[in-house]
């Protein structure tokens, strides 16, 4: 009769509003093509060729892979890096200050992506990085950490 | 205490103790011990006045190999006992005399002389060990005489007359000693017993190698090997390799080995191990109590983060205690 | 202090200070319950973006935020083999005594030397900013006292290697 301990069953799991997974909570966004980044990627490395740093920043930034794969995300933020790294420091100010809010709160995530891998950790671009945080924080104050630590959808 | 002493100062304190001219005899059973598992018995077995000292050693087997009887008999003869108390290996017996009874005493009358004797006896330990080393540096004189007459360049290469000798004075560590016709090569090997020791271990030994270079040019040459045993003593069986082992090589040069050298040298080189691994023990014990410090340092640093304590007492205005809550 | 040092701290300051809006979160799964939800991790609306500050491969700082809790991961600079002996020590030393730091987690977690778990009933006991200002001023001492034992650990065996060879002369 009593095959089944009834007591022992967890009947949460048959509530599907009692749990919510990371993806549940994850809102829709757009999905992503690779070859876009790639383009991007190309688009980016001219404009940092010709010296327009700025207006490389604002494409690196406008349009974070969301939606992407690892890969993506992974290809994108060495995009990123690769523009951040080419700026000279006594420029970082200006350029921040030319961003857009949401810009910045992506610029803020990058950069702890950035520390978090090892292309950022490496070669002294941490040392790089961190005078972006700093410059970032002094300009914009400490609402673009607190968007990116409650923001779902990561870079 | 930079560098220990040679002698067991315990010992000597006994000794000098009952030896006084005015000591009064009384009875002793006391067990003494030293480094490397080493215990000395003093006791009056028969009678107040019959001192007997005993000496237990691991290695005497290794030391009997090298001559250590011959030794005893040159340092100690009137006292050594033919066979030592069950239980150790050497026994010395110092009577000082019954009048009463007419057994006469053995020991020197004047003063200067029974210090002499009592020195004597706290090196008990240091002399034993010293045999071998005193074979290797006879043998080192013999070799180099050879040598010289052989008219050698000095770097020909080992002749592999002499033995290597091995004292096994501990569970897991030895002495190695091996004379040749230049210098004579003393190897410890020694047990870090966890990770730290090794690693203290290796910077202490570090500079060991280093000081010579840097500041004490006519100091022996020492090498330092991990894990692997250094090459002279490879063919030596038994031998063990691991993470947790060390070699050091002490090259004793001719200058060491000068005849009014000699005697200090033997003693200064069988305190190394012991040294060594105090020093490395001391600086375990400042790093914790460094630690300790900046703890403390720490905890006060977080508790600044406590609001300052609100409940300051409340009085009223006549001075009485303002409790809530009390009836 | 260094060069890289000050933007570290100051990065560190900023994001501690961002992450340190706790507030009481009774558990959504086990009634009557009340635990770090970033220790737990049994609700995803709970748990919050990590944040990782680091100076190098070496040195880096992962803060886990959560609703009711923080957890903050230290790695702290091992150049040598000596380093990494005295960091070991030290971070089992510091977490021996964890009764008495209140914040500090008494098991770093994988791939970090030490770990604070900071939870809401902490924060409405202690001061906020002087919480902060401890992990900071911690992080500064570490690094400071462990190349302090390191340079006078090779001082000390200098001189015990000199006293010990000079009487051979």
């Amino acid at each position: 009769m009593s095959e089944i301990n009834w007591r022992r069953i967890n009947i949460d799991q048959y509530d599907p509003d009692s749990f919510m997974s990371a993806e549940e909570l994850l809102p829709p966004v757009p999905p992503v093509v690779a070859a876009d980044y790639a383009n991007l990627a190309q688009l980016v490395r001219g404009l940092l060729s010709k010296g327009d740093i700025s207006q490389a920043l604002i494409t690196a930034l406008e349009n974070p892979p969301y939606g992407g794969d690892e890969i993506v995300k992974a290809s994108h933020l060495k995009t990123v890096l690769e523009v951040l790294t080419a700026t000279k420091s006594s420029d970082i100010t200006s350029l921040v200050e030319s961003l857009s809010q949401e810009q910045q709160t992506t610029l803020i995530k990058y950069l702890y992506k950035g520390m978090s891998s090892i292309l950022g950790q490496s070669n002294g671009n941490a040392g790089i990085l961190l005078t972006w945080f700093q410059k970032t924080i002094d300009t914009t104050g400490s609402g673009p950490i607190v968007r990116h630590i409650s923001d779902r959808r990561t870079v | 205490m930079l560098l220990l002493q040679y002698h067991n100062l315990l010992l000597q304190t006994i000794l000098t103790e009952r030896l006084a001219i005015d000591a009064s005899p009384s009875s002793i059973d006391q067990i003494v011990s030293d480094f490397d598992n080493v215990a000395f018995h003093i006791s009056t077995p028969e009678r107040k006045s019959s001192i007997l000292i005993s000496l237990y050693i691991k290695c005497f087997n290794d030391l009997q190999k090298y001559g250590v009887e011959e030794l005893l008999q040159r340092k100690y003869g009137d006292y050594l006992l033919p066979t030592p108390e069950y239980g150790y290996n050497v026994s010395l017996m110092l009577d000082l005399g019954d009048k009463e009874a007419g057994i006469p005493s053995n020991i020197p009358e004047e003063a200067e002389a029974r210090q002499d004797l009592i020195n004597e006896i706290a090196l008990l330990k240091r002399n034993v060990i010293a045999a071998p080393f005193e074979i290797a540096f006879d043998k080192f004189d013999q070799l180099s005489a050879e040598a010289a007459e052989k008219s050698l360049e000095l770097y020909v290469p080992e002749d592999s007359g002499a033995e290597v000798m091995a004292i096994h004075y501990r569970d897991e560590e030895s002495i190695f000693i091996k004379p040749s016709h230049d210098r004579v090569t003393v190897i410890f090997s020694t047990i870090f017993k966890d990770e730290t020791d090794r690693v203290f271990g290796k910077v202490f030994l570090q500079e060991f190698v280093d000081a010579r270079r840097r500041a004490i040019q006519n100091a022996p040459q020492v090498l330092y090997s991990h894990k692997e045993p250094p090459l002279e003593i490879r063919h030596v069986p038994g031998l063990k390799t691991g993470d947790d082992i060390g070699y050091a090589t002490f090259v004793l040069f001719p200058r060491h080995l000068a005849p009014q050298r000699r005697q200090n040298c033997i003693s200064h080189i069988q305190i190394f191990r012991d040294y060594f691994h105090y020093h490395i023990k001391c600086s375990k014990a400042y790093m914790h109590s460094r630690m300790r410090y900046r703890v403390s340092e720490f905890l006060k640093v977080l508790n600044r983060a406590k609001p300052e304590n609100a409940e300051k007492e409340k009085k009223t205005a006549s001075g009485r205690r303002f409790e809530i809550g009390r009836r | 202090m260094s060069q890289s040092l000050r933007p570290y701290l100051s990065a560190v300051r900023a994001s501690l200070a961002v992450a340190l809006t706790l507030e009481d979160f009774a558990s959504q799964t086990v009634e009557r319950h009340n635990t770090p939800e970033v220790e737990v991790r049994t609700s995803a609306e709970a748990l919050l973006n990590s944040m990782m500050i680091s100076r190098n491969e070496h040195e880096r700082v992962l803060i886990e935020p959560s609703i009711n809790s923080v957890r903050v991961s230290i790695s702290i600079k091992q150049a040598d083999e000596i380093e990494r002996i005295l960091v070991h020590q030290f971070s089992r030393f510091l977490t021996g005594r964890a009764e008495a730091f209140y914040i500090l987690r008494r098991k770093p977690i994988p791939g970090y030397d030490i770990s604070f778990l900071i939870t809401n009933s902490h924060t409405s006991t202690m001061l906020k900013h002087k919480l902060v200002d401890f992990i900071i001023e911690f992080m500064e001492e570490v690094d400071k006292e462990i190349s302090e034992m390191k340079l006078f650990l090779n001082a000390r065996a200098r001189f015990v290697a000199e006293a010990y060879l000079t009487p051979f002369d």
